[in-house]
């Protein structure tokens, strides 16, 4: 099982953080992710000021040359809104410079701007998503292409360079939308489901259907893959880490950092949402450890990915979060997955 | 105006026995499997009642969808939606509310769960700077005899999921309630208890900017008497 952390890169509105500042510390998280022994570093895809990073693959390549083994993956890539060619050059070429570490996954957009942005038009969603996915895996086969769609001129005998040292993985983003989790299934692709709130019960619905819809369409079990993404902190203990982590978590959630669309978590819900069933992985070692196993027993999860970095977090209790996370939870999870 | 072969004289009583009663109550049409289409679904199928959802995609693959998400609510065509269901949910996103049958609504009760929230759908030209509650702008793209209600609108789908509690319970959550038709309303307010949640009318749709992502309860764990306050409160404020 695969266990890791990413970055949105929010920029707290009140903090001196800037966009320069914050892509320093992103930077400096995967390489600490890797020194800690983490198997995945993520890094999200916005495009307005709130947040710093709308290049992931840009900061991913610095990352790349200071490490050698972590993958490098985005959460997610707005697939909705780009052109599938660039993207896949931009990722092929990440995975050369880190020597086939490269992932891609792709996301249909929380936000409305990147479309105004990019010129799409938000009406027609789910069909751009459709399209441009289709697009990327065709172009992962490396071969002269010859593909035609509506959102972009067709493609004759094209030859798109560089190839990608590997495969280059291309998963599904799905955010609770059971047609999302359908349409990943149905086309083999491994599955990022964001749990954001709710419980493991909601989100083992969305696995079953997925698994479901998969098999049905043929693809073999084991190309089935789950991964899970959630908010996240790991504190000396359960207690201190939810005195810790609310005051960060409340306005991470809160409408002012997230254009009007936020809302107001209160200590209550928040301890609600990390119980045992719960969304929130946020605990002491020992807690985190047991609900990513309980995860990986209720839900059958290949992967964990945990938002390690939110709401104008200080640097020093990211970083410490993400060495109990590597040093004490994954061992832990790795020791009793191995028995 | 709910067809009167559905309703009847004990559709309003606490039922000791939902399935036994579920014959008398009406029948919940939902357009769209989304969070919150398939949230109300698994709701509405859990007290009891009969629940049919209409997607834009094929029958089948609504079929594939909700045999995972809300075992026992049964797949159906938007046509077919129309005349098996009484109440009628519209649960999708709102710039894709005209391309519903509308004009074929008449004589519904019809509940607005949808949200002008720019931020997620982009602007509307429909919607934007109108001055008026979105819901009122969809009253108006109804045939009049459709009576159309405005509530499930501003709880978050895991609230759906996590909040419901029996009638009396100390720490119901209150859904607010906003209509023209006094008896829709009261059906609606009847639908909302039995899923689980304080119904609490609050006006007509022209004061349903209140329930809007902007407003003052929007995605807010309220009891009944808190929201009662902070809506007369913030309905003062408006008036002064």
């Amino acid at each position: 099982m695969e266990l890791g952390v990413f970055s949105l890169s929010d920029i707290y509105p009140d903090s001196p953080d800037t966009a320069a500042s914050r892509i320093d510390d992103i930077i400096s998280y995967g390489i600490l992710a890797e020194q800690h022994g983490l198997d995945v570093y993520g890094i999200g895809e916005h495009h307005t000021r709130q947040f710093a990073v709308s290049s992931p693959a840009v900061v991913h390549a610095a990352i790349a040359r200071a490490t050698q083994r972590i993958k490098l993956t985005t959460t997610a890539s707005v697939l909705s809104v780009l052109d599938p060619v660039r993207v896949y050059q931009d990722f092929a070429t990440l995975d050369l410079v880190s020597h086939g570490r490269a992932e891609i996954i792709a996301g249909r957009s929380a936000f409305a701007e990147p479309f105004a942005l990019f010129g799409e038009d938000i009406a027609q969603l789910d069909d751009l998503f459709a399209e441009k996915l289709d697009l990327l895996l065709r172009l992962r086969e490396q071969k002269p292409l010859t593909w035609e769609g509506r959102f972009r001129p067709p493609l004759h005998e094209a030859e798109v360079n560089p190839p990608a040292h590997g495969d280059l993985p291309v998963w599904v983003a799905v955010g609770g939308t059971p047609s999302s989790a359908l349409r990943a299934g149905r086309l083999g692709l491994p599955m990022a489901l964001g749990l954001i709130g709710g419980t493991i019960d909601h989100a083992k619905r969305l696995i079953d259907l997925y698994r479901s819809a998969g098999r049905e369409a043929g693809h073999p079990a084991e190309r089935l893959t789950v991964g899970i993404t959630s908010h996240f902190y790991v504190g000396q203990s359960q207690e201190q880490a939810l005195e810790e982590f609310y005051p960060y978590y409340h306005r991470y959630l809160s409408p002012e950092t997230n254009g009007g669309r936020g809302f107001y978590v209160d200590r209550p819900t928040m301890q609600a949402m990390a119980s045992r069933r719960g969304a929130l992985i946020v605990g002491g070692p020992r807690e985190v450890s047991e609900k990513i196993l309980e995860m990986r027993s209720v839900l059958g999860i290949d992967r964990f990915l945990g938002q390690v970095d939110l709401g104008g977090m200080p640097q020093q209790m990211v970083r410490d979060s993400i060495q109990r996370f590597g040093d004490d939870v994954a061992p832990a999870v790795r020791h009793v997955l191995a028995t | 105006m709910v067809p009167s072969r559905t309703l009847s004289p004990t559709a309003n009583l606490p039922q000791e026995n939902s399935t036994m009663n579920s014959a008398s109550r009406p029948v919940i049409g939902i357009f769209g499997a989304g969070k919150s289409g398939v949230a109300i679904a698994r709701l509405a199928l859990d007290a009891g009642y009969t629940v049919h959802v209409a997607t834009s995609g094929t029958v089948e693959d609504t079929d594939q969808l909700l045999r995972f998400v809300a075992p026992g609510v049964i797949a159906a065509t938007v046509r077919d939606l129309l005349t098996l269901a009484d109440i009628l949910i519209i649960a999708v996103p709102l710039r894709r509310f005209r391309e519903l049958p509308l004009h074929a609504m008449a004589g519904h009760i019809v509940i607005d769960v949808m949200n002008y929230w720019p931020p997620i759908d982009g602007t509307l030209p429909d919607f934007n700077n109108a001055e008026r509650p979105s819901s009122v702008i969809i009253q108006e793209a109804l045939p009049d005899t459709a009576q159309l209600v405005k509530t499930f609108n501003h709880l978050g789908y895991h609230q759906m999921e996590d909040l419901p509690r029996p009638t009396g319970a100390p720490d119901r959550t209150a859904l607010a309630i906003a209509g023209d038709d006094a008896d829709a309303v009261e059906t609606v307010a009847r639908l909302v208890d039995d899923l689980g949640f304080e119904p609490l009318p609050a006006g007509p749709l022209t004061a349903s900017d209140r329930l809007e992502p902007d407003g003052p309860v929007f995605g807010r764990q309220l009891d009944a008497m808190d929201m009662r306050r902070i809506l007369q409160t913030d309905h003062s404020e408006q008036a002064a």
